[in-house]
């Protein structure tokens, strides 16, 4: 990530990491690359503490240290840590203002029985913003990294906005998933998040605790060590069968290697003969879409990408976008067949629901003639092939599989795009005037940009499917295990990749 | 409907005829062998016939479903369908087997005749009711000729199945806790939703109290669902009779909806004993009373036959005389031990009996095929009677039977009604025994046998109040669809959504805002936080020691700190088991249960204490304040008792607990009593004293007696006008009020987190529980001052059941309710009140 980004926070809750060893923990420092660590006080250990500085060279500082402020400027940013929220008001006075307050006695407090909740700690902080007539975004270790969320608070009279985001790992089930924020000198975060089991010898597919201590004992360290040891001898490790040792190497020669593996010899749908893939990706105001704002299509047999975008998004139709792209599909396909990244566990389901209530007449069709693919589901949750990149996130696989992105579609995201549409939504009805801020930036989208990224999308999505097709399939061992259970449970460790 | 043409007849009793009934109440009585009856028929009733109103098909179905069913509908059923047709919602309250099942059956009859695609949705509360109504609907539609595809869509179907139901299926029939969970994948419903036609909530009494909310809240959720689909459904609702149908209703749904409570169907002619257990020295010398010791100079002990030695003497005695009987018990092991004790009874020397009756016991733990044994054999004949639990209460089919015997009150008037009209099918005659045993409901019904048969059902209670739960529904309605201002009417109004969704968006749980849309903002499934037995989300997971699984609801935390602690014995579904664990250091507390065979129950005792009550409403009754609110109330279940199974004696004292005090925010209602009232009751009864309250200032152990009684005795009869459970409201009466330490008073508390609504209702009922207490209070056969288990002793009680003053109460609660009694008394007034009440002294019992 470039420098001038802003500066990287990785935040550490040690019980996340309190399993990986040594060579996870580097790994972890190397994949997110963070220019400052920070170990939130919940479930503090000094074991683990001392292994992460160990491991780091760079500042970590602990939240449950001695109780005193400190000031760390990194990348140009700087952070104000205070191991109490009366620090924030009293010790330092002297101090210059930062960009950001990390503080983890900042948390709501809560009373559901009389539905309220104010911030504790949020008087102190007030008080330092007015006295330092700047408004850094709080962090607290408190609070999960995806809280957002901007208090009110009132000093002397006067108004303050609070900006407080959380950066403690997201709690899931399974591992928590780690997160890294970038922080920028104008106080606004952006987060990535990996889960905790996906480094070290565990991000290879079925290693857990155990067999990744087993692998260790027998000499193999790193994913490398694995990947370059013969399946035979991983076979012959204790509590090892042929099924693990086959997975364990496919999926040590697929991260090594940033290719695919092909784990047997389904082919993969749609099959070439018989359908043309049409790639498609959805963009919508959340993971429970109010608004299905633009529809990108990607055909390879004519390669060309077509989208239908609403640029006017309004409550009143929100399925303006799906219309068009349903109508368009139904002219120019008989039976068109759509793939799409995770398309089963979201972008079919709602693309139904919106043609079934904003665009019934096409329902049957829908219903009918159009077929759905999701090569993510078939991959991974039924298991046919083991993907390259640290999470199965189509941009991490792309990226893995080396599609680098370029221009303004690299500096987009699917979330970030979803929360200005909820924005622009909101404002152009508010009437309440939640924000300044949001006033000056509503529907400041750049359509073009935004279709770039969803050409971007459908574009990495027919390469990494072709990567998927292009890869040899499985010889010999034909059983595909892609039996129920299997696909429930894989329902379940999926959900971590979305 | 079978016939019974081609059934065998048996020596016991033939079931072609309809006035063969082998005993009538009297009957029953003079066959009684003498040497064992001693006046134990307390009350006979004879409940006359009724007959049957039909209406002729044709006036309410169309001409072809009308010709091709080959019976007239009861009128009920007649104004129900009628009903429907204008478009209302119906709630249909009738007795048991008047055949409610056809109201909506034949709806969707109707409908489907218009339009094959009609979907309707039909909630039963459990799992085995809901095979059972296929199979019912099934026939019916068979004998109608009509191709209606009905799926059962709940945890046993099967993945495949499951898509075929949501595609095809007519009628798709589940239960509340799937119902949460398939709300989030309704784009699979989409074509269900759209044309959802009708909702039906069977047994609609069953939803009260904690699962009572979140049902009307689920239901809530699915309406709205349904909706942005363009589904319209009506409501049928089916309940047993309660006092409240119409809004019960609306409670529920949201919805009003037409009642129909007129019953066409007919009954034959109903025998009923209340039958009072003979005294323990009627000098039988059968053991029956072995185990009892004299140890217990301070235990009071109610001197008689205990229930569950005396109801399978006297079942067996109706199916030896050809009166094939149900005998109903709380637990499988009593129904095991009842049908011992019925063939040792039926074996006894010197008793007339045959020695050819042939007795079985069902419960849930006998495994499928067993039990389709035991009913079919009671169907064809074979068996003269069944003791059985709760199993055999609602739904299968028992055939010809015509006896009934209640061992104890099931509860509530609906279940004991349930029970009673399980014998005597269409128009039989049928003969009922219930017989009571020492416990305060069984007693106050013995005493007040118009409870049951005159007097206005208990209500349901349903509270939408509960912001913990309307907050968990509001995170899964949040993420099944965006949540949006139109939807403020159904759920709490604008303010209240506006100040839910600030909160969420404060705590991090929600995004955007009303105007816009308002989305969960996790990626888990908020919906399995969701347990229809527990409010506030944290619940305890029961697990089987060494077991994989277990298949028993989550449990809230109150009821795992007051019933499920380490050592605690707990019946489940007939069974024993002890709890063995309870972890809460982790993310999913637990508690792990074993199974068990030991004689002896438990009962833990509480400490509570009741502080920042804040009022919301506040009227007079008598001279007393009486207020509603919240407050914060700490409840320690520090301790607990063993005592024995049958008779109750106390086997262990002050055992631990283990689990810490639990803070709750409720809701309460309090009496505060006038300070002129209060001199009055002390001075009254400043002479009484007990010795095991040394910590109490001693002229007060009167007074506090009293009002420590009332509350045991509000407490205890509550149920007898709400469809609550007792254990889910707790109890304090304090010398010093939190907010007005200057008077005394007692406190109702609901016993979960965010209240229940229970002590909101009886804040509004409160002359009507008071008058039952009073009622409770005077009537007791005990006679003694200080009560007993039957009146005014409590389990619960924190303060083992001490000071307990019948009089006193007695004087506070005829104050109370206006009959004036302490006025008389009070001519010797003190004067120096005002120095006194300064020094009023700290006294808090629970």
């Amino acid at each position: 990530m470039a420098d001038e980004v802003g500066a990287e926070l990785l935040a550490l809750r040690c019980d996340a990491v309190s399993d990986l060893g040594a060579a996870a923990l580097r790994d972890v420092l190397e994949y997110f690359d963070p220019d400052l660590v920070y170990v939130v006080r919940e479930s503090a250990d000094v074991r683990v503490l001392s292994r992460v500085r160990r491991a780091f060279d760079g500042p970590v500082v602990a939240a449950s240290g001695p109780a005193d402020g400190r000031t760390e400027t990194v990348a140009g940013v700087s952070f104000v840590f205070a191991g109490s929220a009366a620090l924030l008001e009293d010790a330092l006075d002297d101090a210059p203002p930062a960009d950001f307050i990390v503080c983890d006695d900042i948390e709501p407090t809560t009373d559901a029985v009389a539905l309220e909740a104010t911030l504790a700690g949020g008087k102190s902080v007030a008080r330092y913003h007015v006295r330092a007539s700047e408004s850094p975004t709080v962090l607290t270790g408190a609070l999960e990294a995806s809280y957002d969320h901007v208090w009110d608070a009132t000093v002397d009279g006067r108004p303050v906005r609070l900006p407080v985001r959380g950066v403690a790992p997201l709690r899931r089930s399974g591992a928590a998933e780690l997160a890294c924020l970038t922080c920028d000198r104008r106080g606004s975060v952006a987060v990535s998040s990996v889960p905790a089991d996906r480094f070290g010898l565990r991000a290879l597919a079925g290693v857990g605790p155990a067999t990744a201590a087993r692998l260790r004992e027998n000499g193999y360290d790193t994913r490398a060590a694995v990947a370059e040891a013969a399946e035979p001898d991983l076979r012959s490790l204790p509590g090892i069968g042929a099924t693990t040792a086959r997975e364990l190497a496919q999926s040590a020669r697929a991260l090594a290697g940033s290719e695919v593996i092909r784990r047997t010899d389904e082919s993969v749908p749609p099959a070439a003969e018989t359908a043309t893939p049409l790639f498609v990706d959805i963009e919508t105001d959340g993971l429970q879409p109010t608004i299905i704002w633009l529809v990108g299509v990607y055909d390879p047999a004519r390669d060309e990408y077509v989208d239908f975008v609403d640029t006017d998004p309004s409550r009143d139709e929100p399925g303006a976008a799906t219309r068009e792209f349903v109508s368009w599909l139904a002219a120019e396909y008989d039976a068109p067949s759509l793939v799409a990244w995770n398309g089963h566990g979201f972008d079919y389901e709602h693309l139904e629901r919106f043609v079934a209530s904003y665009v019934p007449e096409y329902r049957d069709f829908w219903r009918e003639h159009v077929s759905t693919y999701d090569p993510y589901d078939w991959a991974v949750r039924r298991k046919n092939a083991v993907l390259p990149g640290r999470t199965n996130r189509l941009e991490d696989v792309a990226e893995a599989l080396g599609c680098e992105r370029a221009g303004a579609a690299a500096a987009l995201d699917g979330k970030t795009l979803a929360e200005r549409i909820r924005r622009s939504l909101e404002g152009s009805r508010s009437r309440r005037s939640d924000t300044d801020e949001s006033t000056e930036s509503p529907s400041e989208i750049d359509w073009d940009a935004a279709r770039g990224y969803c050409e971007a999308d459908v574009r990495e999505l027919a390469a990494v499917y072709d990567a998927i097709v292009a890869a040899p399939p499985e010889r010999g061992d034909t059983t595909a295990e892609n039996g129920d259970e299997s696909t429930s449970d894989a329902t379940q460790t999926g959900l971590a990749d979305f | 409907m079978p016939t019974d043409d081609t059934e065998p007849l048996t020596d016991g009793w033939d079931d072609t005829g309809s006035n063969d009934l082998a005993l009538t109440g009297e009957e029953l009585i003079e066959t009684y062998p003498s040497k064992r009856y001693h006046g134990q028929a307390r009350e006979r009733v004879t409940l006359s016939a009724e007959s049957a109103s039909h209406v002729p098909a044709r006036e309410v179905l169309p001409a072809d479903l009308a010709a091709k069913l080959d019976v007239d509908p009861w009128s009920h059923q007649a104004e129900a369908l009628e009903a429907l047709e204008g478009g209302e919602n119906v709630c249909v309250a009738t007795s048991t087997s008047s055949g409610k099942t056809y109201v909506y059956g034949l709806e969707i009859a109707r409908q489907f005749r218009e339009n094959p695609d009609v979907r309707a949705l039909l909630v039963y509360p459990t799992k085995a009711l809901s095979r059972d109504q296929e199979r019912e609907l099934n026939d019916l539609y068979d004998a109608l000729g009509l191709d209606v595809t009905v799926g059962v869509y709940d945890g046993d179907t099967k993945r495949g199945e499951k898509s075929r139901i949501r595609e095809e299926a007519n009628v798709v029939i589940t239960n509340f806790a799937g119902l949460n969970q398939y709300l989030e994948g309704h784009h699979r419903w989409a074509a269900f939703h759209s044309n959802c036609d009708l909702i039906v909530i069977d047994e609609a009494h069953a939803w009260t109290g904690i699962s009572g909310m979140h049902a009307a809240w689920i239901l809530r959720r699915i309406r709205r669902l349904i909706d942005w689909y363009g589904g319209d459904p009506q409501y049928v609702l089916t309940t047993a009779t309660i006092g409240n149908p119409a809004e019960h209703a609306q409670a529920l749904t949201g919805e009003p909806a037409a009642v129909i409570d007129e019953d066409g169907s007919p009954s034959g002619r109903r025998h009923l004993l209340f039958w009072d257990p003979p005294a323990d020295d009627s000098g039988y010398g059968d053991g029956s009373n072995e185990g009892d010791s004299d140890d217990a100079d301070s235990e009071w002990s109610p001197g008689k036959r205990p229930a569950t030695v005396e109801a399978p003497e006297v079942w067996a005695h109706c199916c030896d005389r050809g009166v094939p009987s149900l005998l109903f018990c709380d637990s499988r092991k009593q129904t095991e031990l009842a049908v011992g004790r019925a063939r040792e009874y039926l074996e006894t020397p010197g008793l007339p009996y045959r020695d050819a009756t042939d007795l079985a016991a069902y419960n849930a733990g006998h495994g499928k095929k067993s039990r389709r044994g035991t009913e079919n054999r009671l169907k064809s004949g074979a068996l003269d009677g069944v003791a059985t639990t709760s199993a055999l209460e609602v739904g299968i089919d028992v055939g010809g039977i015509d006896g009934t015997v209640l061992l104890g009150y099931p509860g509530s008037r609906q279940s004991f009604w349930q029970r009673i009209g399980r014998s005597g099918r269409d128009e039989r005659e049928a003969l009922s025994v219930f017989v009571p045993s020492h416990s305060t409901l069984d007693q106050y019904i013995l005493r007040h046998p118009e409870y049951v048969l005159e007097e206005e059902p208990e209500s349901a209670v349903v509270d939408l109040e509960n912001n913990p739960v309307y907050l968990q529904h509001l995170r899964c309605a949040a993420q099944e669809l965006p949540l949006r201002r139109e939807d403020a009417a159904r759920f709490g109004g604008s303010d209240r959504l506006e100040r839910a969704v600030e909160y969420g968006r404060r705590t991090g749980d929600f995004e955007g805002s009303l105007e816009g849309g308002v989305t969960y903002a996790h990626r888990d499934r908020p919906q399995d936080g969701i347990d229809l037995y527990a409010s506030g989300g944290d619940s305890f997971e029961v697990r089987l020691a060494g077991e994989e699984s277990f298949d028993h609801e989550p449990i809230g935390t109150a009821r795992a700190y007051r019933d499920y602690h380490e050592g605690a014995t707990v019946l489940y579904r007939g069974d024993q088991y002890e709890v063995v664990e309870l972890r809460e250091d982790r993310p999913q507390p637990y508690v792990a249960l074993e199974r068990c065979d030991v004689d002896y129950y438990t009962q833990s005792q509480r400490q509570t204490t009741i502080y920042d009550t804040e009022i919301e409403e506040s009227r007079d009754v008598g001279p007393f304040r009486l207020n509603w609110g919240y407050g914060t109330v700490t409840v320690h279940h520090g301790t607990f008792m063993k005592r024995e199974i049958g008779s109750g004696d106390v086997r262990a004292v002050g055992l631990e607990t283990g689990v810490p005090p639990l803070e709750m925010r409720t809701q309460l209602c309090w009496a505060e009593v006038p300070n002129d009232v209060e001199r009055a009751v002390t001075t009254a009864h400043s002479d009484y004293h007990n010795d095991g309250c040394e910590d109490l200032p001693p002229r007060l152990h009167g007074y506090l007696g009293g009002i420590h009684a009332v509350e045991h005795a509000m407490i205890a009869v509550a149920p007898l006008e709400l469809t609550v459970d007792a254990a889910d409201l707790g109890g304090l009466a304090t010398n010093r009020l939190p907010d007005t330490p200057e008077k005394s008073g007692w406190f109702i508390y609901d016993g979960v987190e965010g209240g229940l609504g229970f002590s909101r209702r009886i804040y509004e009922e409160y002359e009507a529980v008071a008058r039952r207490a009073r009622d409770l209070v005077t009537d007791c056969g005990c006679g003694r001052d200080e009560g007993c288990p039957a009146c005014l002793m409590s389990d619960r009680c924190g303060n083992d059941n001490r000071p307990l003053y019948a009089p006193a109460a007695t004087d506070v609660l005829e104050t109370l309710l206006g009959d004036g009694a302490i006025t008389d008394r009070t001519t010797t007034r003190e004067t120096a009140a005002d120095e006194r009440d300064e020094r009023r002294p700290p006294a808090s019992i629970s």
